[in-house]
């Protein structure tokens, strides 16, 4: 019985991560109708920056509870400030471009990033194993579930509660909507489309960097990461909607549970069953579950 | 020139009417005049440029004139990617001794230049090492790690007529299935499946004699889902049905190499399938992220775990959160603390080098490559007494097909019908030691490579392996 | 106007003629040193990269459909090639040719029917998610496909006659096989060219331009693209097969998504709004990328750079940039009118829809 608690966990956790990842995709999408190819590369940018902090100023540096806040932060506005730079010089020049270009531009800036890390970081992958192992493990019957996963699965609820909130429940949130709605109405009623088109799509990088900084002590960072989980990201956009927030979870949910009982039962097909998942989805209903 | 005209043209007649236009053309266009030219009786050679052959010339009689420039050493390793915990040790071990080389004077007064590419994907590999041979005509080559990429480019050195040291990429499929009779090709470090029997012996002695394991286990285990993962799945578990038949081989699990960072599902899969045992193949960084989160899971609590490569990487790549009495393998070739640095030396002195000149110590990868860039030096130097003057390939290989050594690791013996290098295996208990901050073998296990590997009356290893009769323990 | 059209067709035919005769030449310039076998090698690389992203650009360039899956009609060839022997034994290359075509006609009708229902975004996404299904299955089916170490592939007869016997491969490639490799991408140019200048050619321009008036002018506009997919697919699936051989090997690689992620590089690279374009942005993708990573193992971001510079500033791609220095050369300091330079109104400025062409 407790195994199957732990698949469910498994499930949750994996779900997190790719909510996390596909939240930011889509609210990208959502308001700017790009599909950011680099968005995996920003969630590594968040692994490699926090498992760099981690490993050269030493876990000791940070005291108590800071050590789980402190370094992904870090990750997370250094992903900012590289969005920061990158939606006004790569992509604002493109949204009057058709989507081909917008895309490649962002292929273009995951092939830079690639190797950016590769220069920085080195080729080993960064290992770092403090937070993780601090946290210690739970019981669950006879078995155990380490601590540090429930950090991640609960990472990803209060993301997603906040996401809800920011959208539903401030003005802010309102106007984002409208935007995504009607581009060309929202600016004649006096939104600054330019400066929001900025802060959603530095939003929309921060979270991937936030789900990089906190999985990368329970993983590793390394060389490829970016683009294995925008791939799965992608799996999950596409049977959820795109520019959906309801369609993301749900659609992380349906894939983490994919993924934990494909694992379990079919190891060999596991891969497939995820694309021809997705395949089936967009052939019965194009814009996913939750698409408009 | 012509001589390869009338070459070409001679064979495309003897491919028949229909060959001859076309077979024409290949002459005229095909074969630079670089070949070798045999007859039965004399062999000489067309040296670098177009000079005559004298035809009095036979082997080993008169000096020949040492070619001019250094000796163009191509090596291919993963320099980047999660590979390079396997690649970079080895390129360490190559450089160490071109350096050494070097320093002395070279190889028959010609010095080493080394020529450095990043192995990769098969396709791209492939097209390096041909960049390599056709463009900076390298005269020797080394390196690779993955055995995806053996089988990819032996074929290819074979067909330019490249001498090549193999370092890695040791699967059993390059001298059986790839390229089934070598002459250019040889390897130097263990061939695969004595790693997957020395896996199989080390549980017998380290866990089975000693009470950890029941006489019917039940065995599951991990792999990264290619040749090598592959391998060890086929053999370790053929290997244990042998030596205890009322084991049970479980559902293994097969995650694609280095595209899983998360074992989570993999790991919960593992333990609740409760074995005794569980055979582990993951290296590099998959080994380090699978083994982190396997103690967070108890995975280590609930089973014995039997891997093939827990320090194979560079030794510090795994930490002394590693836990403890469980079986750890180094690809069965070499750890560092063995032979011992006091009865062996040799093992005492190169391992404070590699330390002293690249901050870690030796993996088997970097004493394989260290070994192996002397032994192509003492062949070349043999042959060169034998023939008076620098020698080429066709006069290095014979020397180098008998060719037995010691290096750091031990004796080491190249086998003439595969040329696969054999020296003694190596596994051992994982632990630590006050010396070092990270993981260590506590106990080192030696085998006699003769235990477990195919005699050579073998054409394959899974033919030895299952004449093994029930209950064998090797 | 006919006769001003007709000559220009005439002076094309015969840049591509000279273009083929330097490439038939290319074996003699070996022989006598002019360049090296390698520069051959590569360019043997190039030519199959070139028919394939004269393929993937029918959909691109002339259907203005972007797919993200080429890479699975490439490997669907390749891995023909690789396999069927161990079914058929060794036959002629022309067999395995054929069989490769039928089998990436199959998968690209079958996806193609999926596929074409979308459009802009929805297209590429979903060709993406169709060749990973492909890339997935031939990793995981180790037992048939070898998995990520792939299946070796040894030279083959060619038009019957052994040459791979009597032969070392090297010799082999770059003779013999060459001048075959040649014959057929010469055949596929020639194909292709007839495909696009066609009343279908036209017809597909027509839907990319503009899909409600396509429509509304009797254009079946998904029968058509239907059509265009499977022509790309099973032309790119012949330049897989050419790729086997080439290549002594194919692996999973050939069928993931940042494979055709390269053979959108050449597309853009060359500049797909010409038929040409994929040609010339294949020659200089496949050795910019070889030499970039002999040189300097940072080779994505000189790769991820220049696709960046190419969009922002030469948006047309490298034929375009030399075909205004050409207008501009001929026309002196004269100012072209707009509707002669070659960058038409689609690419600065299409409105985002709403609905982002889903099916309607």
């Amino acid at each position: 019985m407790s195994i199957y608690i732990i698949f469910a966990l498994n499930a949750l956790l994996f779900a997190s991560v790719l909510f996390l990842l596909t939240a930011g995709l889509n609210i990208i999408y959502g308001v700017m109708r790009i599909i950011n190819l680099a968005h995996g590369n920003l969630y590594a940018l968040g692994a490699y920056v926090t498992a760099w902090v981690l490993l050269t100023v030493g876990y000791q540096a940070f005291p108590g509870p800071l050590l789980y806040i402190v370094p992904p932060i870090i990750g997370v506005l250094v992903v900012g400030l590289g969005a920061l730079i990158m939606e006004p010089t790569l992509l604002r020049p493109m949204y009057k471009r058709i989507e081909e270009f917008q895309l490649l531009i962002t292929f273009g800036v995951l092939l830079i990033l690639e190797d950016l890390f590769l220069l920085i970081f080195g080729p080993y992958p960064l290992s770092v194993r403090e937070p993780y192992t601090f946290l210690g493990v739970s019981k669950i019957g006879d078995l155990s579930y380490p601590n540090y996963n429930f950090l991640v699965i609960a990472l990803g609820f209060i993301v997603a509660f906040a996401l809800w909130f920011l959208l539903y429940k401030t003005k802010f949130g309102i106007i984002l909507r409208a935007t995504s709605l009607d581009r060309e109405m929202a600016a004649a009623m006096g939104v600054n489309v330019k400066s929001l088109f900025t802060v959603s799509f530095v939003i929309g990088a921060m979270i991937a960097g936030l789900a990089g900084g906190f999985i990368v002590t329970k993983d590793t960072a390394v060389l490829g990461m970016g683009i294995e989980a925008l791939v799965l990201a992608f799996v999950v956009m596409v049977i959820g909607g795109l520019g959906s927030m309801k369609g993301a979870f749900v659609g992380a949910l349906i894939v983490g549970a994919l993924r934990q009982i494909g694992t379990a039962y079919f190891p060999e097909i596991e891969l497939a069953i995820l694309w021809l998942i997705a395949a089936v989805v967009l052939t019965i209903k194009p814009q996913g579950l939750f698409g408009r | 020139m012509s001589g390869t005209d009338r070459r070409g043209f001679l064979k495309a007649v003897g491919a028949g009417v229909g060959g001859l236009i076309v077979g024409g053309l290949a002459g005229y266009f095909g074969a630079p005049p670089k070949e070798v030219v045999k007859t039965e009786t004399v062999t000489t050679t067309v040296g670098g440029a177009a000079q005559t052959v004298t035809k009095t010339v036979t082997v080993g009689q008169t000096a020949r004139p040492t070619p001019s420039g250094p000796i163009k050493l191509g090596l291919q390793v993963f320099f980047t990617g999660p590979g390079a915990l396997l690649g970079l040790p080895a390129a360490y071990g190559t450089r160490m001794a071109v350096k050494e080389i070097n320093d002395a004077g070279g190889i028959l007064a010609r010095k080493i230049e080394l020529l450095e590419r990043d192995e990769g994907p098969s396709d791209a590999t492939l097209r390096e090492f041909r960049k390599l041979v056709l463009e900076d005509k390298i005269d020797y080559y080394t390196g690779l790690i993955s055995s995806g990429n053996t089988p990819t480019v032996g074929p290819e050195a074979e067909e330019n007529k490249v001498l090549t040291l193999f370092v890695d990429g040791c699967t059993d499929i390059l001298f059986e299935r790839a390229i089934p009779n070598p002459h250019y090709v040889f390897r130097i470090t263990n061939i695969q499946s004595s790693d997957a029997i020395t896996a199989a012996v080390g549980t017998m002695k380290l866990l089975f004699d000693r009470g950890l394991i029941p006489e019917n286990p039940k065995i599951t285990g991990i792999h990264p889902d290619y040749a090598y993962g592959r391998l060890i799945y086929d053999f370790y578990n053929t290997a244990m049905k042998k030596m205890l038949p009322d084991a049970e081989i479980l559902d293994q699990q097969f995650p694609g190499l280095f595209k899983v960072t998360d074992f989570s599902a993999q790991i919960t899969s593992m333990i609740q399938q409760r074995p005794d045992l569980a055979i582990v193949s993951l290296w590099g960084g998959d080994y380090v992220n699978w083994y982190k989160q396997a103690i967070g899971f108890g995975l280590f609590d609930k089973m014995k775990v039997v891997t093939t490569l827990t320090f194979g990487g560079s030794p510090q790549a795994v930490g002394k959160d590693h836990p403890a009495g469980h079986v750890g393998g180094v690809h069965a070739n070499y750890w560092f603390t063995n032979p011992d640095w006091t009865l062996w030396p040799l093992n005492g002195k190169f391992v404070k080098k590699f330390k002293d000149m690249w901050g870690e110590y030796p993996s088997f990868e970097g004493e394989g490559a260290y070994t192996g860039a002397y032994m192509l030096k003492g062949a070349i130097e043999t042959a060169a007494q034998e023939v008076g003057g620098y020698p080429d390939e066709e006069e290095i290989i014979p020397i180098l097909e008998q060719w037995s050594t010691y290096g750091p690791a031990g004796y080491i013996q190249v086998r003439k019908k595969n040329h696969q290098c054999y020296k003694n295996a190596v596994i051992g208990v994982t632990g630590t030691s006050p010396e070092y901050d990270f993981a260590v073998m506590s106990e080192v296990l030696v085998l006699p490579i003769e235990r477990v590997s195919a005699p050579a009356e073998y054409d394959t290893s899974k033919q030895w392996l299952e004449s093994w009769p029930v209950g064998f323990k090797p | 106007m006919t006769s001003h059209a007709s000559r220009q067709v005439r002076n094309k035919i015969i840049g591509y003629l000279i273009f083929l005769l330097v490439l038939a030449l290319i074996p003699l310039f070996t022989r006598i040193g002019l360049v090296t076998e390698f520069v051959q090698n590569l360019l043997m690389y190039s030519i199959i990269f070139a028919i394939a992203g004269l393929a993937f650009n029918i959909l691109l360039g002339y259907s203005g459909l972007l797919s993200f899956g080429h890479a699975a009609y490439f490997a669907v060839g390749a891995y023909t090639v690789a396999l069927a022997p161990q079914f058929i034994g060794n036959t002629s290359f022309e067999v395995l040719i054929l069989l490769a075509l039928v089998a990436s006609a199959i998968v690209s009708m079958a996806f193609g029917y999926i596929a074409v229902r979308l459009t802009r975004i929805f297209f590429a996404i979903m060709t993406l998610a169709l060749t990973q299904l492909v890339w997935a299955l031939i990793l995981k089916l180790y037992w048939y496909t070898g998995g990520s170490d792939g299946v070796n592939v040894r030279a083959k007869p060619l038009l019957g006659i052994p040459f791979n016997e009597f032969m070392s491969r090297p010799e082999y490639l770059n003779t013999v096989f060459y001048y075959y490799l040649l014959g057929i991408f010469a055949i596929s140019l020639f194909i292709i060219w007839l495909i696009v200048n066609s009343p279908f050619g036209r017809a597909l321009l027509a839907t990319r331009e503009n899909e409600t008036r396509a429509e509304f002018v009797g254009i079946r506009v998904r029968l058509y693209r239907w059509y265009a997919f499977i022509i790309s697919g099973v032309f790119t699936g012949l330049a897989g097969a050419l790729f086997a051989v080439l290549n002594g090997h194919v692996t999973p690689e050939q069928a993931d998504w940042i494979f055709s992620g390269d053979i959108v590089f050449v597309a853009v690279l060359g500049g797909f709004r010409f038929f040409e374009g994929p040609i010339l942005g294949s020659i200089i993708f496949t050795f910019v990328r070889q030499y970039a990573m002999g040189y300097a193992i940072f080779w994505r971001l000189i790769l991820g750079s220049v696709l960046i510079v190419l969009i922002l500033a030469f948006p047309s791609g490298i034929m375009g940039a030399l075909n205004s220095i050409a207008n501009r050369i001929r026309a002196g300091s004269r100012v072209l009118p707009a509707a002669t330079t070659p960058t038409p109104t689609a690419i600065t400025d299409i409105k985002h829809h709403q609905d982002g062409g889903r099916e309607k």
